[in-house]
């Protein structure tokens, strides 16, 4: 881990007022709803919207260095690739996990005001799962960033998602089980997420979320470094 | 280990074999030369350079620095690079920019301001030019940037791709100094530049790199043992009955040219040039300057290696 590339990196993401109008935007949306929908409707405090947050924060954070190439000049110092990529995926799921943590805890403090409030055991469970959910989708976000240059993984990233909600739902309205398992594996790689409710409201435990999670988040992190190690970086021969 | 740096039988292609940026180039760069690479554009410099930093990877042969591979972070940390095209954090200051990199090259934190304050003024650029953004930074206010930050580790070895590019006159001194100030310090440099007339007056030897390949590697400063050309010139046409050709030919030279008032002579060494010059006054030949001829890399850029003698 390279606590330089992890400090610049959180630093350059605040540094666009776009990104910040954006943040902002993602952040307040649910707060507003929380506020405004009745008590104990959770819609916009959902997976998809974290995801939206997730991504638009970590939008060419490694793709934009190529396009710009100002990631020639960082490993021409004694950085690994591999210690580039995970750098960038520490900053991306920190800072994102910051803001997802603050935004569970602001929607629970919202609905205790309106007179539901929130169990301090549901409370923490809400606010791990939207951590995990952050270093999920952060590794994934790191994945399409170094795979597709400068910020065109967002829209790479829609259309996958797309892809797999549209082939989900073609699987279940012809009954194709393999399409509707395939289409499920789609949706599930670009966000993952890990289900804590077993630990916190009982139910029996299975290892498979935890794995399932964990396979994800290491293939994410597993291409962008294979990737990135293949990619020639110089201006020589364009 | 071999110190310096070794290429051997290096060949790169691009766009699936179509391109062939370098065809079995082999170099050997010692250990505190300043070595340049001059060629036409699209000969391979900046592919042979990318190859050297490890940011290419070669279809055959190797590259070894220090007896290492470019690759290997020992060797980064070591390295400076400034790439001919500017492509620096735009959002940050210039002082932001070289302490990250400062940050980056594993330097002690605590002599971090001291040492981008002292590389800033070496460059010459304010504090006040230091706390603005990059992206306010002029072609030249970037290319001492990024020359700063080639040397913000101390480097042994130095990558200069055309170092003095987009630079006013004051700064491209500035750049020389530094660079002879390395090199009196041991510091390895490479230097592509087109600015020939530069790399004459600070490379040790230079490799001319066309298509790919090394046509030659030259001397550009002859030493006492070197052959070269003398510019003579003179306060009045030669003596009627004087043959300058003979003349210099008696005295181990060889006239490679002349006007009414001027010779161009080929001597093999510092003996020859004392015997011809002294053979031309005997000749009655008014003798006003004589000076080694300059723009020799110019005369192998545009005749190739055959014309530039």
């Amino acid at each position: 881990m390279n606590w330089t590339i992890v400090r610049t990196t959180l630093r350059e993401r605040m540094a666009g007022r776009g990104r910040w109008f954006s943040l902002v935007i993602l952040f307040g949306m649910p707060l507003l709803w929380a506020g405004l929908l009745p008590a104990g409707t959770d819609s916009f405090s959902s997976m998809w919207m974290n995801a939206l947050l997730i991504w638009l924060v970590g939008a060419g954070v490694i793709g934009e260095e190529v396009s710009s190439g100002t990631i020639l000049l960082v490993l021409s110092r004694p950085v690994s690739r591999s210690e580039y990529v995970f750098s960038k995926w520490i900053a991306l799921a920190c800072a994102t996990a910051g803001v997802l943590a603050v935004q569970a805890v602001a929607i629970a403090a919202i609905a205790g005001w309106r007179g539901h409030p929130v169990e301090a055991v549901a409370l923490v469970r809400q606010v791990l799962e939207a951590v995990f959910r952050a270093f999920g989708a952060s590794a994934v976000v790191v994945m399409f960033s170094a795979l597709v240059p400068g910020a065109k993984e967002m829209s790479v990233m829609m259309f996958t998602w797309l892809g797999g909600t549209l082939l989900g739902l073609l699987g279940q309205w012809k009954q194709w089980t393999a399409v509707t398992l395939g289409g499920g594996e789609v949706t599930s790689f670009m966000l993952p997420a890990l289900d804590l409710g077993p630990l916190f409201g009982g139910g029996g435990f299975t290892w498979s979320g935890p794995v399932g999670y964990l396979s994800t988040v290491t293939l994410a992190l597993a291409v962008a470094v294979w990737w990135l190690n293949r990619k020639e970086l110089s201006y020589a021969g364009s | 280990m071999t110190a310096g740096i070794v290429v051997e039988s290096l060949t790169k292609t691009y766009r699936g074999g179509k391109v062939r940026a370098l065809d079995g180039v082999s170099l050997e760069i010692r250990p505190g030369e300043v070595f340049g690479v001059i060629g036409p554009n699209g000969a391979g410099k900046t592919t042979l350079m990318g190859c050297m930093l490890g940011l290419l990877r070669p279809d055959s042969g190797t590259v070894a620095v220090d007896g290492r591979s470019p690759d290997d972070l020992g060797v980064h940390a070591i390295t400076g690079y400034l790439p001919e095209r500017l492509m620096f954090d735009r959002w940050m200051s210039g002082r932001d920019f070289l302490r990250y990199h400062h940050a980056l090259a594993l330097q002690p934190d605590a002599a971090r301001d001291g040492e981008v304050a002292g590389l800033l003024e070496q460059v010459g650029l304010t504090a006040e030019d230091a706390a603005k953004k990059v992206k306010a930074y002029s072609r030249g206010m970037l290319q001492r940037l990024g020359l700063a930050q080639a040397l913000v580790a101390r480097p042994r070895y130095l990558y200069l791709d055309e170092p003095t590019s987009g630079m006013d006159p004051v700064g491209a001194i500035m750049a020389r100094r530094i660079v002879d100030d390395l090199a009196r310090r041991g510091t390895t440099v490479v230097i592509n530049s087109h600015q020939l007339e530069q790399v004459e007056r600070l490379c040790t030897r230079v490799a001319f790199v066309k298509d790919g390949r090394v046509e030659s590697v030259e001397v550009p400063a002859a030493g006492a043992s070197a052959a070269r050309v003398l510019l003579i010139r003179t306060a009045a046409p030669v003596p009627a009955g004087v043959d300058p050709g003979r003349v210099v030919a008696a005295a181990g030279g060889s006239l490679a040219g002349s006007t009414e008032t001027s010779l161009r002579v080929e001597v093999p060494d510092d003996e020859a040039a004392a015997k011809v010059l002294a053979a031309l006054v005997g000749a009655g030949v008014r003798i006003i300057e004589a000076v080694p001829e300059t723009g020799r890399l110019e005369r192998l850029f545009l005749e190739g290696p055959g014309g530039a003698a």
